[in-house]
């Protein structure tokens, strides 16, 4: 039992800081007409996703993640698409299990490895990410989706996945380093207050931003 | 051992894969200072001559350009209100929209589609053609 609340409260915690981030983060980066989607996929999404992988080596974890900042995405009143972000948000979240399916923290040691695994779980997730935008944005704007224009943007999408693929790749062999980390150890009564506190934060910045 | 092969061949097609469509997607951007509509091309100077202007008052800015619906009849497109619209931006991008979704829309003169009522996925930049569709 107290490991399920562990994870929860941990999937908490790394989903409300991967919400936080497309909310907040996303907001400077467009603003600053840098391409926010891909480094907050290659930097932020990966590198939560697989930091808390690692940490709790727990697979189904990271789709509660993917719930949370998804549902904070929702409540977040910036951007044109509200829904669709969540949804992309979700998407990744799902792409990232199924990559990481039967993925174990031993070959994630060796820094190529963990390397090639930033770089295909990265791109994957954008790539995936942008085509379930398409598709369902202009269901919800109930302009009608068109194929067609999908398909055309599809080499941008394969294009565009280049800079979160290759930031995959730094930040995943960073965040392997805490493969040396044993979560389970740090102190219930250090370990529940901090999570719980540092969400509750998250989300009251989230709600008076 | 076959696993960490797997990622590592993974990971060289991913980064070859995104390599060939960035070269791919350069090669095919349209370089023009024209924008083909139904078969005629316009400058955005003439475009701009011939429809009435409209403001779009939105949450991150007020955008001005010309009318897109205006724009449409006067240019002659026979039942132009029964047809869809095809935007096509420079380097491929292109979002269909209906007639209605016009009435809301603007082009501006750097030649991006602005519609007050879509989300910004709608806003393709770099117009090179307006496509009428059936």
């Amino acid at each position: 039992m107290n490991k399920i609340i562990r994870l929860a409260t941990g999937a908490l915690l790394f989903g409300s800081i991967w919400g936080f981030s497309e909310c907040i983060v996303g907001d400077y980066l467009r603003s600053a007409n840098l391409p926010a989607g891909a480094i907050l996929t290659g930097i932020f999404a990966v590198g939560l996703m697989s930091a808390s992988r690692i940490l709790y080596q727990q697979p189904g974890m990271q789709l509660g993640m993917g719930a949370i900042a998804a549902l904070m995405r929702a409540f977040n009143p910036f951007g044109a698409c509200i829904l669709c972000a969540s949804i992309a948000i979700f998407a990744e979240a799902v792409v990232f299990e199924l990559i990481w399916l039967r993925l174990s923290n031993d070959i994630m040691r060796k820094p190529h490895i963990s390397a090639s695994t930033g770089i295909i779980t990265a791109y994957t997730c954008f790539a995936i990410g942008c085509v379930v935008t398409q598709v369902l944005t202009p269901l919800v704007a109930t302009s009608g989706f068109y194929v067609e224009n999908l398909l055309a943007f599809l080499p941008q999408i394969l294009s565009r996945g280049l800079i979160p693929a290759l930031l995959g790749g730094i930040v995943l062999p960073v965040a392997s380093i805490l493969t040396k980390v044993d979560i389970s150890k740090i102190r219930s009564s250090l370990y529940y207050p901090a999570t719980l506190a540092i969400s509750a934060l998250l989300w009251l910045a989230i709600a008076l931003a | 051992m076959k696993k960490e092969k797997s990622l590592l061949l993974g990971a060289v097609l991913v980064l070859l894969i995104g390599m060939g469509s960035t070269i791919y997607v350069h090669s095919i951007e349209a370089k023009t200072d024209k924008i083909e509509v139904n078969g005629k091309a316009y400058t955005i100077d003439q475009i701009f001559l011939i429809a009435e202007y409209r403001t779009l008052k939105l949450s991150n800015g007020n955008f001005s350009g010309i009318a897109l619906d205006d724009f449409i009849r006067k240019i002659g497109i026979p039942n132009y209100k029964d047809k869809k619209y095809t935007f096509v931006g420079a380097d491929g991008y292109q979002k269909t929209v209906e007639w209605k979704d016009l009435e809301k829309g603007i082009l501006l003169k750097d030649r991006k589609v602005v519609f007050s009522h879509l989300p910004k996925q709608y806003w393709v930049k770099d117009i090179v053609k307006i496509e009428v569709v059936e």
